[in-house]
């Protein structure tokens, strides 16, 4: 579903991300775990379209990223932010930010998809007319879910989707992506500082450091603590 | 005798529908010991972390029993007192190290400063040495080259780690650390708790860290706070998390995902009002 | 958080709740209510002149030249012996239609600008902001002389004159907005959505910068009157015997020291006008502007 060969990316003299390949298969969720600046959300970033200097493939079910029209690849793949406070648009109000997306690929029967995708969140109806300040971190993250659904895309990239929020907040959203994975047979790529979100989360899991793969494991592997290497460990120990 | 003692304390907001109680009635007394507080979001952790340093926003309303620190009352001290306090015997460090750092001075010069505002007799050599000295005991690798740097030439965990060193060269008598490292990465988080564990138990100094993550403060405090709401729901001795018996504070723990954790689903967090209540 | 709202039941009302919780805290300000007052009652009075004035503007009465305040003329009369107030009450309608003139075609021009400026960046936005440049770079003053003299005085020129030096402001404050703003997380959103750049910057970065640049036109409404009345002092503005403010003091300038009323009062009225928009505009900075509402 998701082929990563041989990536590069460049911010000016920088490297952000070196060399890096993954494989994510249809259904699987996969984890990206490292510190900050181990380049894990640019690959996100850049496999979406929004950095510009890179090289290597990239191949999203099926589609090549670097000559796909962004209209087209953005029914196969949504992302969801680190940041619910800054992912939502402050002057429209929810039931608008979660329309915009069908508006802009001229869907038809928005208002009923709308409707539709704040219950599939566990918002109900009155959400609709509010606007992102009168919202709490955990509601604003749903309604970013609901957002990037809006498209029925098959593959869902989520970048830290819960390090912002409250640890109570944070088991309610991993439980309702969870739940929606199994509902719409969504494919994962999440990425996150924390490795028991990913162990929890993830079938597989990349560890990254400066800008490169570590090493791949199972969670099998990960809870067997068959790795091999040190960093890894450190990881865990700081966990 | 004990650092700190506050009883009953309160702070209130104005707001369109009146004002709202944000912290509800806390006690707290602290010894020269570790203190960990720790609640989500709106609980009030840092608000009483703030209203024992005397920082509290503008527009808090703070009503308080009583509030003393090594038996001086706070409630009388004027602000002159409440400054020289805050410079010398109380230190602050807060999640963000570029809103404590003034970004228009070197690194060095400021900790020199502060070096110099703790012992004024020191002459500008000598602090100079004692402020390298404080650089490595904060783990900075090359303390000659990061003394000479701006704050924003550094990145998020050194300047959080310039910022502990500017507030332990002063050795105040309390240390009052709001998420002192959920900037910082999980490797480097161990490095700065041990420097103030290091202050802790060098020194006695009264140590409150003030944290959303129940397992941080277990591993590196002696006594848990839990808050709930603007009130303490129960405390712990740290060691101890297992035997929490209020529901809050065992669905806090239970929330939490675990590496070996095998359940599909975690256990989601019930509000009860009565929690804010009682 | 705040406690949980109303519920709004359609989009109107939302909205609705936001204007109001919005004139709330504006009604918290004094000296933005203050601000607005005046301007409200420079409107009224624009709106209203023949009815608030007690003589014809233009009718001359040469027995009556030069009086001073009485009960007959409120304010004196003029050279001609017209009446000051009523050329007063007249002269809100000119000064108001000069405001409007320069800030629909200048903050627009501006906005555009900036925005395409900065979302596009590079090549066009180096030209962009090199013209801006070039423009700031000539004193406005003289800048507005040239074009008036070119076009020839009259109180279309003259706006159109101010509008050429008022605009890059506005664009240098928009390219700033949009810098921050294109890189917004919620601007990613709907690129990954497909949305073409046009839609990107129409409907989601120039409503972010509606905010700073309704705040900095209230404060420029101040600086155009000011430029207007001395376009009109020096002559080049709007021409006699229209009852422009800043002509007005240009003739009571020979009557200074004897008469003193004839320039003092469209002075006064000046200062006022000036003064409300400024103390409006600080009220809305300290509203809409994102920097100061992150830190209250």
């Amino acid at each position: 579903m998701i082929t990563v060969d041989n990536l590069t990316v460049r911010f000016g003299p920088a490297t952000a991300v070196d060399g890096v390949s993954l494989h994510v298969e249809k259904g699987e969720s996969f984890g990206l775990v490292g510190e900050s600046g181990s380049g894990k959300s640019t690959i996100l970033r850049t496999a979406v379209g929004l950095t510009a200097d890179w090289t290597g493939r990239i191949e999203i079910d099926g589609l090549d990223a670097r000559h796909t029209r962004p209209r087209d690849l953005a029914r196969r793949v949504q992302m969801v932010f680190q940041d619910p406070y800054a992912s939502l648009h402050p002057r429209f109000v929810i039931g608008r930010a979660i329309a915009e997306p069908m508006r802009i690929q001229g869907m038809e029967n928005i208002d009923r998809r709308v409707g539709e995708l704040l219950d599939m969140i566990g918002l109900n109806a009155s959400f609709r007319y509010r606007y992102p300040h009168e919202l709490s971190g955990g509601q604003r993250q749903r309604v970013a879910i609901a957002r990037a659904l809006a498209l029925q895309p098959g593959v869902l990239l989520l970048d830290e989707p819960t390090s912002a929020l409250d640890v109570s907040v944070q088991a309610e959203i991993l439980n309702l992506l969870a739940d929606l994975r199994e509902e719409l047979g969504l494919t994962f790529l999440i990425v996150s500082h924390n490795l028991a979100v990913i162990s929890h989360m993830c079938d597989r899991l990349m560890v990254m450091q400066n800008a490169q793969a570590v090493e791949t494991l199972t969670r099998d592997q990960l809870r067997a603590r068959a790795f091999a290497s040190d960093y890894t460990r450190k990881l865990i120990e700081a966990t | 005798m004990s650092l700190v003692e506050i009883e009953n304390l309160r702070i209130t907001f104005p707001s369109d529908t009146g004002p709202v109680q944000a912290v509800r009635g806390v006690s707290l007394s602290l010894g020269r010991e570790r203190l960990g507080i720790v609640g989500e979001s709106g609980s009030g952790k840092s608000l009483t972390g703030r209203a024992l340093m005397g920082v509290l926003p503008e527009h808090a309303r703070l009503d308080v029993d009583r509030m003393e620190f090594d038996g001086i009352d706070l409630t009388r001290a004027g602000p002159r007192q409440r400054r020289r306090l805050r410079g010398g015997r109380m230190g602050m460090i807060l999640q963000d190290p570029k809103f404590s750092l003034n970004p228009v001075m070197r690194v060095g010069a400021q900790i020199v400063e502060s070096i110099r505002i703790g012992d004024r007799s020191l002459s500008r050599a000598a602090a100079r040495a004692r402020a390298l000295e404080t650089l490595e005991a904060v783990h900075i690798r090359a303390p000659d080259r990061v003394f000479d740097l701006y704050p924003h030439e550094l990145s998020g965990g050194m300047g959080q780690r310039v910022m502990i060193a500017m507030m332990v060269v002063r050795q105040p008598d309390l240390l009052i650390a709001d998420e002192p490292t959920s900037a910082l990465d999980v490797t480097v988080q161990e490095q700065v708790m041990s420097i103030l564990d290091d202050a802790v138990r060098s020194r006695g100094m009264g140590l409150v860290l003030i944290s959303h993550d129940l397992h941080l403060v277990s591993r590196f405090c002696d006594r848990v706070v839990i808050m709930y709401s603007g009130r303490i729901v129960e405390t712990l001795p740290a060691a101890n998390l297992a035997g929490a018996v209020h529901p809050y504070t065992r669905g806090l723990l239970a929330c939490l995902p675990d590496i070996d954790g095998t359940a599909a689903r975690l256990p989601v967090l019930n509000r009860d009002p009565a929690w804010a209540q009682a | 958080m705040t406690a949980t709202p109303a519920v709004a039941p359609d989009l109107r009302s939302a909205r609705l709740r936001e204007w109001r919780s919005f004139a709330r805290r504006f009604l918290r300000n004094p000296l933005g209510v203050i601000g607005l007052l005046i301007i409200v009652a420079l409107l009224l009075c624009a709106l209203f002149a023949p009815w608030l004035a007690t003589h014809n503007p233009y009718q001359t009465s040469l027995p009556d030249r030069l009086s001073a305040p009485s009960a007959a003329y409120w304010l004196g009369a003029d050279e001609l012996g017209r009446d000051i107030y009523s050329r007063i009450i007249y002269g809100s309608r000119l000064t108001l239609l000069i405001v409007a003139l320069v800030v629909v075609t200048s903050a627009p021009i501006g906005l555009i600008v900036g925005v395409v400026a900065g979302n596009y960046g590079g090549w066009i936005d180096r030209i962009f902001m090199r013209v801006t440049d070039v423009f700031l770079a000539i004193p406005k003053l003289l800048l507005a002389l040239a074009f008036v003299a070119a076009l020839g005085p009259g109180i279309v020129n003259a706006a159109l004159a101010i509008t050429l030096t008022a605009w890059p402001p506005y664009a240098r404050l928009a390219r700033a907005e949009t810098l921050l703003i294109r890189n917004a997380d919620y601007v990613n959103a709907v690129r990954l959505a497909g949305a073409s750049e046009w839609r990107i910057m129409v409907l989601h970065i120039v409503p972010m910068c509606m905010s700073s640049v309704i705040v900095r036109m209230t404060f420029d409404m101040a600086g155009i009157i000011l430029t207007a009345a001395g376009l009109g002092f020096i002559g080049l503005g709007a021409q006699p015997p229209l009852p422009e403010w800043g002509a007005m003091i240009s003739t009571g300038r020979k009557f200074i020291f004897d008469q003193w009323w004839i320039a003092t009062a469209p002075g006064f009225a000046i200062f006022i006008v000036s003064l409300g928009f400024n103390l409006l505009g600080d009220a809305l900075r300290d509203l809409l502007d994102p920097h100061l509402r992150q830190r209250r």
